[in-house]
This record gives structure tokens, C-alpha cells and sequence, in this order.
């Protein structure tokens, strides 16, 4: 990283901070628009230790509103981890530690008042691997809605059950057998559905953990699509391996490498005009 | 080594490769030899396995298999209203303390005439069982316009007449050796002659209590004892065996307080089961003061027996259920408690069930712990409750081992088939549900 | 109201006061429509008023059952005539026990002194009374609990968190019950067995060699002291377990390495199941076979060849019980032999070893601390086990190491000491005590010890 400019924080063009971003530690080494205006996210100072190893070091990235943010990187770099962070899912790893802070619309989620169910609810989740519950299409979407208690009885129970599906782009394969097992469906439906059951709690925002790598390529079309129609409403990150795919789904895009982060900026600019030497001898292919 | 002209392994004293190979193959018939008889070694284990389980069955249903046939004897029964209810008052309490026993009595002198004396009688006598006058008041209590007509009645024989039917007495031996005389054996040989006398299926075995004579001995004062104990169990250790895993699995965070727990757990499991029955003697009976002999106490003493096992089963089932599962649910927002109780839990609960059943299954062959807390007492009744005395299956075999007529061996052999069906009929159950619900992630 | 039904009746209540709190959360956002407002689900909050409402109850009644009648009995003692409380400890204990079983009415109140049946009638008094308060103060309780909740419910209570908390509660006492167990085992016996050691000092116990526990009833009575030397209980132990090993180790340890390194597929499904099922007979099964069948086929054996056995040899309960130990000892190699990884076994191939030369010198060689532990989780079994030797071994405390003769054992004098009717504080019953820490010490040692070496062994190749 000796190549990195060591020049001061080179904030994004134009970006005036907001109320809500949160105030930028001195000497980070990230290159490109870390922070952005009206941020949902605002991640200041961000360390993450699994025990012994730091596996995030000094992060500090600001995540807007209704946009794609790609992540991407080597494998083992920590963009996963970051991701975790988002909703609070490394609490459920023993020995996993997160310092710093995470504001999410102003209010730090490791507050102690901030309830993590609600902090999930709010923060949606989709997995590598389609994990659809071993229960029925239809009770997969219901559970996040019945835990939330987000319908008051059985119609409006089932008129969110078919709009996420619909939204999920799933509705018109499966509206004949809702009540048939989830995991009966194929990898890419299950993966629509596991989009369609985290819509269903009306988050706002949804990460994505290498949704498409189990996927074959016609069903890593249909997610990507997907993904882009939710950018209408959602803002959402995804951690990808496919360059392409970050290219084609994300506005913005942030390039990790051992921990730490090393770019980040509108995903045109980073694929055509990278900054630093080591986003660039990835994305070229030099390594990864 | 490659080449056998190497003078660089000729110069250092090496052997070339012709002589190494000409070693090796001296050597093959001996380790060959060898190789063989150690398979042999094995083979010869796993024979002795096998023949002591046949050895140990064979032996088992050979003497047990001939208490569901017992032997009984038909009277032509003449219900005297002068020996019954000489009063004619037709009052339940004299009907049930009148001498039933003179009905069997005469009953036989009429089948057999011929005899007379009262030694001679009383040897007549004693072919019909104890329990065949209890049979006739029994059936006069439940229609007493019995009285005054005749009817032909099958009622239990003697155990020294069954023991004869059944072959276990010798017909060849010398008089003296068995309990019947040969006057005796004659009658009997009439009796089972014109049908008088025959094996059919053994009520009183499943229908009575303990008893001192064989013949009346049954198992189902036993089976209540033991069904009680196990329910008792049953409704304690599964919560609590589940509840536990479910804490040390899924909530308890690692420290020194869970690592004690978890060692204690395994320890447990291994600490004898005579040392649980000391165990409830001196804090059950002892201490909070709960009667001896109660279903109550020996299920609360099986429940801290089995807890281990079921805690360990149940967790394995916990962790079967891949953590993709539970990630999904934490996605979703669903709290830990929330978690658990609508994803894991149903998907553990065929193996905590299957290790349920298993716990189950050793709470029922488990006796050692019940003598200590003194389910192990003679008792005829059959239990209504769980503070009811009572005793447990595998006790009643103990209690009937013990006991020298030869009868009772047939018993007690048929008590552990009773017992081994029912451990089978659970283990069955459990491999079933295991393999049906077992699920491959 | 009896205990039970309080139980049932406190039941019911917090079913209630579940439909109250739901019923309130929902009522307070407007109706059903209206409950994302609420911080958790109305469940939830009927929820929190059940817990609260039905859990201190039940607190008050465990406590209650637990202590009611070591408290009734004290108070009603303290009230006595002083000629009964001045009776010396064995016939107090006795004039309890018939007032125990007039309370129980088992005796007529008519049959016993009048000092007895006034005491009864006492704590019958004192018991309605207590009942009567404790009743009160429950329903009291329990509706108070959840009128509270209630008038606390309110959109921002966070109900599904307390409710957690209290569950996840419940569920660490459910796991305590384990530690709690172990404790009440070492209390209970620890205490029982000071107390005979007060009588009997530890030195003669343990290094004694002379076992006789028949205690003289009166003190004039000769030749009937009673001794204490549990040294031929231990030496008895030790052969009947000693001859169950050398049935159980070599028979359990080929079979396994056969169905595991040589058997077809076919048999070994066929046989591992079929020596599983001696696992799961009963202990008093195999009792009775080494009564009834091994015990007398020895005997005419012996005979045969000249020797005398005893009817209650040690070799027959011995054998018996290695029987037993087999699929034990069995199972535990299996699992041993097939966690050695593959890439030992194919090292010693690739040099050209046999097949019994590769399980002898790599498999086993590498399996063996897992073995070792097997072994002496094994023992500690043998050591434990109860019924076998109960029925087949002998009550006379030999000291012998011929197998042929009849020992006793540690379990065996458990059970004799304490089995029928006996006051709880003779050094007699006491001794079983005693007996039954040394067990549970013994064993205890050697599950530690197995147990550790076992999981060292698992870790090594995980």
C-alpha cells in the first residue's frame, strides 16, 4: 500500500457533508468519495476482530439512500464482514467484535436502547446460499411480517405475502403452490423467495452476500434485474466476486483488500479510472 | 536403490534390490500366516458376540416362552345356596366372605368318587389352585342369580399340576423328588384325559398382581408400576432434558459456569445408577419426605438418571440443524428465543425425541435405583397413583429370581419377555423416527 | 385447597392473564389493524402477564412443598409433652412415624397413645391453616402480578424482550438441574458417610479386612459387633470386574477391528446391530441368565474337571457381565478405529504392510489413547454395575482371588445394607453410604480420566 497517495482524504467532488454523516477520523488512507450526501449508513472508525485477528481495519464509508453499493475484493479481504456489520449478524459469532461506529439515519446501531430485531427489520438480509425455511412458499414470506406483527389479520397477511412475491419477480411461478415446501423449489427461485421473504418486512436496506454464486447464469440475470427494479426503494449492498456483476448492478462501488478499504466511488469512474494501484491490478486482473 | 550395480550402495554397505526383494519374500509366508490368524482373532470374536446374544435369548424364550399357556381345569361347579348364602339374604358381604373354597372342594369329590380318606382328599384338593375359589366368588358377585344352578367353570390349577403338564416335572422321576404323588399324577392323567384339564392362554398372568403362588403371579401390578414411573419421568426429563440442550446450545455463552456444566453433564451420564438410588433415598425419602415404594419417587430418581442422556442426544439434534437455518431467521429479525422455538426446534425435535425414547428405554430396564428407594416390596395391588406402592417391571423379575418354586422361573422368564418386547417395541420406534425424520443437509 | 389443585387453579389463572395482556395491547393501538404501533407482538405481552402472574406463584408453592413438613413436624415437636421430647433419638423417630402414619391414615387415631394422635391432630390443624394462608396468598398474589402488568402495558413496553430474558432464564435453571444433581449426589452421600465415620473411623473401613455389618441390637449380645473392613467388598469388586474385563476387552476389541477394517458391508450391518442389541437388555436380564443358566452349567463344568465352583462364583457373574460390556467396549473401539484418518492407514499400505500389520502398528497404535479411555470407561461400568452381581454374586465377604469361589462386591453390600425396613441412622445403613462414595469417587476418577483422554484423542484428528 506503500503507492497509495498519502495526500489528505480525497473527498468525493462536490459532497457537501451532511448533518447526518458523521465526521471524518484524521489519516485514513481510503481513496475516492467515502462520504455521501443524506447517507443511510454513516461507518466511522470501523474495527472487527474474530478474537485474536482483525479482520477490518479502520473502516470509514458512508451508504446512500434508494442506490447499489458493490463490494468487492479478494477473497478473505472482509467485505462479507463489513457487511455482517450492517445488521448486526457478527453478534451471533462467538468471539466476533466490532468497534467504532455505525450510525444508520443517525442513531449508532450498537446503541444500547437499539433493539437488534428491530435494527434487522429494518436491515435485510440475503445469504450466498439460498436458506429458505424447510416450510411452505407461502409461510417463508409470512414469518418476517408474523414475527414484526406487521398484519393485523389473515388478508392483509396474505396481500403482503403476494405483493413481495411479486415484487420478488416469483409470483407467477409459484402462485399455484404456495403451500408446497420452499426448499422444493429450484436454486434461483429460492433465492427470489429469500429476496421475496426479506422485502416482505419492508426494510431499507438490503445486503446481499454473494446472492448469485450459487446460481447458474440465467438465474444470476433474473436476480440482477431484480436487484435493479429494488434500487427503485431500497438501497441495497451487495458483496459480489464478479466484476461484471458489480459493473452491472452498482452505482457505487468500494474496492477492499486485507481489511482494509482501499477505494471507493461511482462505479463507473472506479472500472475505468482507478486511483489506487492496488484497486487497479485487481480490476485488471492482476490478481484476485 | 533402483539399479542393482549401484556402487555407491554397494560402497556403503547397503543391500541391492534383488536382496531386499529375496528378504521380503522370505518373510511373506510368516506374515501372511500371521495376517491370517489375526483375522481369525477376529472372526472368532464376532462369533462369541453373536453366540452369546442366541445363547442369552435362546435361553431366555426357551424357559419363558410357556407362561402365555397356563394350565386350567374345568369343574362342573353346583353354586350351593346353603353353602353360599345360607341366610338367603342375597347381601353383597356375605356373598363375598362365603366358603367358595367347599364349591371347588365338592366339585372334585364328585369328578372323583372314588376317593376317600382325608389325606387322600386334600391331595385331590390341592390340584385345583388357591385362586379357583376366588374365580367363583367372583363370578357370583357379578351375577348372583348364579345361585342355585350348576355351570361349568375353567379355573387355575395347581403350579405343581401346570409344571407337569408343561414337562418340567418328570413323569419318570422318583415320587419323592417332585411335589406330586403318584395318585396324583393318575387324576391329572384322567382329568387332561377327557379334556378336564388344559393349557390355554394365561389370564392371570397379565390380569393379577404378585402373588406368592405362581400360578396367580402376574405382571400387571408390575407394567402399572413401571408405566407410572415412566410417565413421571417421561413428563419431567423431556423438558427439562430439551430445555437444558436448548441453553447450553444455543444461548449459553462460553465460560467457565457453561464448561462446568457441560463437563458435569458427561460425567453424569456415567456415574452408576445405584448411586442416583442412594441419591433419592437420602433427599427424596429422607429428607422432603415422600413415601417409599411411590412411582412418584422412582420417577423422580429416573428423570436425574436419564436428564444426561437426553440433554446429550438432544444437543447432537441441535447441532444437526446447519446454521444456514438460523442465520436465515436472525436475517429476518427474528430474536434468538424466536429463533429457536419456530426453526430449530422443529427441526431437532425427531432426534430429541428419538433420544428421548432411547432414555426412555433404559429408565424402564433400570432397577438398580428403584431397590434403593424400596420398590422392590412385595405387593399384590395393583397401583392407582403415583404415591401408590408399587414396583417397577425389572424389579419383579429381581423379586422372582429370587423365588425357588420352579414355577416362578417360567415367571420370571416371561416377565423378561414382556420386558424385552416392550424395550423393542421403543427401540423400534426410535430407529424408525430417526430414519424417516433424519435429514442429510 | 391441596397443593395440587392450587396448582391447577394457578395454572388457569396465568392462562387468563394471557388473554388479559393480549387483549389489553391490542385494545390500547385501536384493534388488530393497529398493532405494528406495538413495540412486540400482543402475544408477547399476554405473555409477560402470564409469567408474571403464574411464575412467583409457583415459586411460593414449590417452596412451600419443599419445606411444609420439616416445618409442621418442628412446630409440633416443639409443642410436645416434655416426657416424649425427652425419649432418646430412635424412639423419638419412632413415636414420628406413628404420627406419620395416622396423618397419613394409615392408623386409626383410636390405635396409637393420645399423645400421638394429639400431635396428629395438630399438624392436620396446623396444615389446614397453612394451606388456607398459603391459598390466599397466591390468588393474591397472582392477580395483583398481573393487574400490574397490565396497567404497564403500553405501545413502547418491550415486552418480547422481558419475556425473553425470563424464558432464557428458565432455560439455564433447566441446565443447573444437572450441576444440581451432581451436588445433591455428593451432599447427600458425603454427609451420610461422615456420619457413619464418626462411628466407625475411615482407617478401619478402608484398610479393614474384615466385613461383617450385622450390628448387635442389644448391648449385651456377643460375637455381633459388626466390622466395618470393606477391603474384601473392594477385592470382590475388583475380580468379578477383572474377569469381566478379560471377557469383555479382547471379544469388544477383535470384533470391532473386524467390522470395521476386514467385514464385508453386508455383515457388518448385520452384525454391529445384533451386538448393539446386548446394550439394551436390562442389567437384571442378564442377572438372571448368570443365575439360572451360566451359574449351574459352570458348576457341573467344574465338576466335570475335578473343580469345585461355587454356585455363586465370581467367574459366573464375571462372565455375565463381560457379556454385558461387549457392544460397549465394542462401539467405543468402532468409533475409535474409524476416526484414525485414512492417510495413515494408506502410508503403511504404500510401504507394502498387511492388512494386520497396518491395524496393528498405525490404526491401533494411533487409536489407542481413545482405546485406553474406552477401557476404563468400560471398567468403571463394571465397577458401577448393580443387578448382575446382586443376583449372582455371593453375600459372604470373601477375601479371595479365585473366581471360582464366591466374593461380594461394593453394589451387592449397597443393596443388602438398604434394602427392607431399616431406621436411617444404624451405622449399618450408614455404611451403604460410605460404600456409595467410595463408588461414586472411584468412578468418578476413572469417567474424568477416560472422558479426557477420549475428547484429547477426537481433537487430534478433528
Amino acid at each position: 500500500m506503500n503507492d497509495t497517495p498519502s495526500a489528505p482524504p480525497a473527498a468525493g467532488p462536490a459532497t457537501a457533508i451532511d448533518a447526518k454523516s458523521l465526521p471524518m477520523p484524521e489519516g485514513i488512507r481510503t481513496v475516492g468519495s467515502v462520504t455521501t450526501a443524506d447517507p443511510l449508513f454513516s461507518c466511522r472508525s470501523v474495527d472487527v476482530f474474530y478474537g485474536q485477528k482483525q479482520a477490518i481495519k479502520n473502516l470509514n464509508i458512508d451508504i446512500g439512500r434508494k442506490q447499489v453499493l458493490a463490494m468487492i475484493g479478494p477473497s478473505g479481504c472482509g467485505k462479507s464482514t463489513f457487511l455482517r456489520c450492517l445488521n448486526r449478524m457478527n453478534d451471533t459469532i462467538v468471539g466476533a467484535r466490532v468497534e467504532g461506529q455505525i450510525h444508520l439515519d443517525g442513531r449508532d446501531i450498537h446503541d444500547r436502547k437499539q433493539d437488534v430485531v428491530q435494527l434487522r427489520a429494518r436491515v435485510g438480509m440475503v445469504f450466498q446460499k439460498p436458506n429458505p425455511f424447510p416450510k411452505s412458499i407461502y409461510e417463508n414470506v409470512a414469518y418476517g411480517p408474523r414475527i414484526h406483527g406487521l398484519a393485523g389479520d389473515r388478508a392483509e397477511l396474505d396481500d403482503i405475502v403476494s405483493t413481495s412475491l411479486r415484487r420478488a419477480g416469483l409470483w407467477d411461478e409459484v402462485k399455484d403452490r404456495l403451500q408446497q415446501p420452499g426448499t422444493s423449489l429450484s436454486g434461483g427461485q429460492q433465492q427470489r423467495l429469500c429476496i421475496a421473504r426479506t422485502i416482505a418486512v419492508n426494510p431499507e436496506v438490503i445486503l446481499m452476500d454473494e446472492p448469485c454464486s450459487a446460481l447458474d447464469p440465467i438465474a444470476t440475470a433474473r436476480i440482477e434485474d431484480l436487484i435493479d427494479e429494488l434500487r427503485q426503494s431500497y438501497a441495497i449492498c451487495i458483496v459480489t466476486h464478479s466484476m461484471q456483476q458489480a459493473a452491472r448492478v452498482s452505482q457505487r462501488t468500494a474496492y477492499f483488500h486485507l481489511g482494509e478499504l482501499i477505494e471507493v466511488g461511482e462505479t463507473d469512474r472506479i472500472f475505468t479510472n482507478p486511483r489506487a494501484k492496488l484497486t487497479e491490478d485487481y480490476i485488471t486482473g492482476r490478481f484476485g | 536403490m533402483s539399479s542393482t550395480t549401484d556402487p555407491a550402495a554397494a560402497a556403503s554397505g547397503q543391500r541391492t534390490a534383488a536382496e531386499t526383494q529375496a528378504i521380503v519374500e522370505r518373510s511373506l509366508r510368516r506374515r501372511y500366516r500371521a495376517e491370517k490368524r489375526f483375522q481369525a482373532y477376529g472372526i472368532a470374536a464376532v462369533l462369541a458376540g453373536v453366540l452369546f446374544v442366541v445363547f442369552l435369548f435362546g435361553s431366555i424364550f426357551s424357559q419363558g416362552a410357556s407362561v402365555f399357556r397356563q394350565s386350567y381345569l374345568r369343574l362342573q361347579v353346583f353354586y350351593d345356596p346353603a353353602v353360599i348364602d345360607p341366610a338367603g339374604t342375597r347381601l353383597a358381604d356375605d356373598l363375598a366372605t362365603a366358603d367358595y373354597q367347599a364349591l371347588v372342594r365338592e366339585s372334585l369329590r364328585k369328578r372323583f368318587p372314588d376317593v376317600e380318606g382325608r389325606a387322600a382328599l386334600r391331595k385331590l384338593y390341592a390340584v385345583a389352585s388357591g385362586a379357583a375359589a376366588v374365580e367363583l366368588q367372583q363370578r357370583v358377585a357379578a351375577d348372583p342369580t348364579l345361585i342355585g344352578r350348576s355351570e361349568r367353570v375353567w379355573v387355575l390349577a395347581d403350579d405343581a399340576v401346570d409344571m407337569l403338564l408343561k414337562g418340567e416335572t418328570r413323569r419318570d422321576s422318583a415320587e419323592e423328588e417332585r411335589r406330586l404323588t403318584d395318585e396324583q399324577v393318575a387324576w391329572i392323567d384322567a382329568l387332561a384325559a377327557d379334556g378336564s384339564l388344559a393349557l390355554r392362554f394365561n389370564r392371570a398372568f397379565f390380569g393379577n398382581g404378585d402373588s406368592r403362588d405362581p400360578e396367580q403371579a402376574g405382571v400387571r401390578g408390575a407394567l402399572f408400576g413401571s408405566f407410572l414411573t415412566l410417565l413421571i419421568t417421561l413428563l419431567l426429563s423431556f423438558p427439562i432434558g430439551v430445555a437444558a440442550a436448548v441453553y447450553l446450545e444455543e444461548f449459553a455463552p462460553r465460560n467457565r459456569l457453561t464448561d462446568v456444566i457441560e463437563v458435569n453433564i458427561n460425567n453424569l451420564a456415567a456415574v452408576p445408577s445405584i448411586v442416583f438410588g442412594l441419591l433419592g433415598l437420602a433427599v427424596f425419602i429422607a429428607y422432603f419426605g415422600l413415601p417409599r415404594s411411590a412411582p412418584l419417587v422412582g420417577g423422580l430418581v429416573l428423570t436425574l438418571l436419564t436428564l444426561p442422556t437426553i440433554i446429550i442426544a438432544s444437543r447432537a439434534a441441535l447441532k444437526a440443524v446447519p446454521p444456514s437455518i438460523r442465520e436465515a431467521a436472525f436475517g429476518m429479525g427474528a430474536s434468538r428465543l424466536q429463533t429457536v422455538a419456530h426453526h430449530v426446534l422443529p427441526l431437532a425435535m425427531p432426534g430429541m425425541l428419538t433420544g428421548a425414547i432411547i432414555g426412555m428405554a433404559r429408565a424402564l430396564g433400570e432397577s438398580a435405583p428403584l431397590l434403593m428407594i424400596g420398590m422392590v416390596a412385595f405387593i399384590v395391588d395393583v397401583p392407582k397413583g403415583v404415591l401408590d406402592p408399587s414396583t417397577a417391571l425389572p424389579v419383579q423379575v429381581f423379586l422372582w429370581s429370587d423365588l425357588p418354586e420352579r414355577g416362578f422361573v417360567e415367571r420370571t422368564s416371561g416377565a423378561i419377555i414382556v420386558l424385552l418386547l416392550f424395550l423393542l417395541v421403543m427401540n423400534a420406534t426410535a430407529v424408525v423416527l430417526r430414519n424417516r425424520f433424519e435429514k442429510r443437509w | 385447597m391441596t397443593p395440587s389443585l392450587l396448582l391447577v387453579v394457578v395454572v388457569a389463572m396465568s392462562v387468563v392473564a394471557f388473554w388479559v395482556g393480549k387483549g389489553r395491547s391490542i385494545a390500547i393501538v385501536g384493534g388488530t389493524r393497529g398493532i405494528r404501533q406495538l413495540h412486540s407482538l400482543p402475544g408477547h405481552y399476554g405473555l409477560l402477564t402470564a409469567l408474571w402472574c403464574g411464575l412467583p406463584a409457583l415459586l411460593v408453592i414449590g417452596l412451600w412443598l419443599a419445606f411444609q413438613d420439616g416445618l409442621l413436624l418442628r412446630l409440633v415437636s416443639s409443642h410436645l409433652p416434655p416426657e416424649i421430647r425427652a425419649l432418646p433419638a430412635a424412639e423419638f423417630g419412632l413415636f414420628v412415624n406413628d404420627v406419620r402414619n395416622v396423618i397419613a391414615g394409615n392408623l386409626p387415631p383410636a390405635q396409637v397413645s393420645p399423645a400421638t394422635a394429639a400431635a396428629a391432630a395438630e399438624y392436620l390443624e396446623l396444615r389446614r391453616v397453612a394451606r388456607l394462608a398459603l391459598t390466599g396468598l397466591v390468588l393474591a398474589m397472582g392477580v395483583v402480578a398481573a393487574l400490574v402488568v397490565r396497567g404497564r402495558i403500553h405501545p413502547e413496553l418491550r415486552a418480547r424482550n422481558s419475556v425473553e430474558i425470563i424464558l432464557e432464564g428458565l432455560l439455564f435453571l433447566c441446565s443447573l438441574i444437572a450441576v444440581l444433581t451432581t451436588v445433591g449426589i455428593i451432599l447427600s452421600v458425603v454427609f451420610e458417610a461422615s456420619r457413619f465415620f464418626g462411628v466407625v473411623p475411615v482407617g478401619e473401613f478402608l484398610f479393614g479386612t474384615r466385613w461383617s455389618p450385622q450390628m448387635a441390637i442389644r448391648a449385651d449380645q456377643v460375637g455381633s459387633s459388626g466390622a466395618f473392613g470393606a477391603v474384601p467388598l473392594f477385592a470382590g469388586t475388583l475380580l468379578i470386574s477383572a474377569v469381566a474385563m478379560v471377557v469383555a476387552v479382547p471379544v469388544g476389541l477383535f470384533s470391532a477391528i473386524y467390522l470395521a477394517e476386514y467385514a464385508p458391508q453386508r455383515v457388518r450391518r448385520l452384525v454391529k446391530p445384533l451386538l448393539e442389541v446386548l446394550a439394551g437388555v436390562p442389567t437384571v436380564v442378564y442377572g438372571f441368565f448368570a443365575v439360572v443358566t451360566v451359574g449351574p452349567a459352570l458348576r457341573a463344568w467344574g465338576e466335570a474337571l475335578g473343580l469345585d465352583v461355587a454356585g455363586e462364583s465370581a467367574l459366573a457373574a464375571g462372565l455375565v457381565m463381560g457379556i454385558m460390556i461387549i457392544p460397549f467396549v465394542s462401539s467405543l473401539a468402532d468409533d475409535m478405529i474409524t476416526a484414525v484418518p485414512q492417510s495413515l492407514r494408506d502410508g503403511a499400505y504404500a510401504l507394502g504392510a498387511t492388512r494386520s500389520e497396518t491395524i496393528k502398528q498405525v490404526v491401533l497404535r494411533a487409536a489407542l489413547p481413545g482405546i485406553v479411555g474406552g477401557v476404563l470407561l468400560a471398567i468403571s461400568r463394571a465397577i458401577g454395575e448393580t443387578m448382575i452381581v446382586v443376583m449372582a454374586a455371593g453375600l459372604a465377604a470373601n477375601l479371595t482371588a479365585n473366581p471360582l469361589e464366591a466374593v461380594t462386591t461394593v453394589t451387592v453390600q449397597i443393596v443388602t445394607l438398604l434394602v427392607g425396613d431399616q431406621e436411617f441412622d444404624s451405622p449399618k445403613t450408614l455404611a451403604a453410604f460410605a460404600l456409595g462414595l467410595v463408588l461414586f469417587v472411584a468412578t468418578l476418577v476413572l469417567n474424568v480420566v477416560a472422558l479426557y483422554v477420549v475428547r484429547r484423542y477426537r481433537e487430534q484428528y478433528d
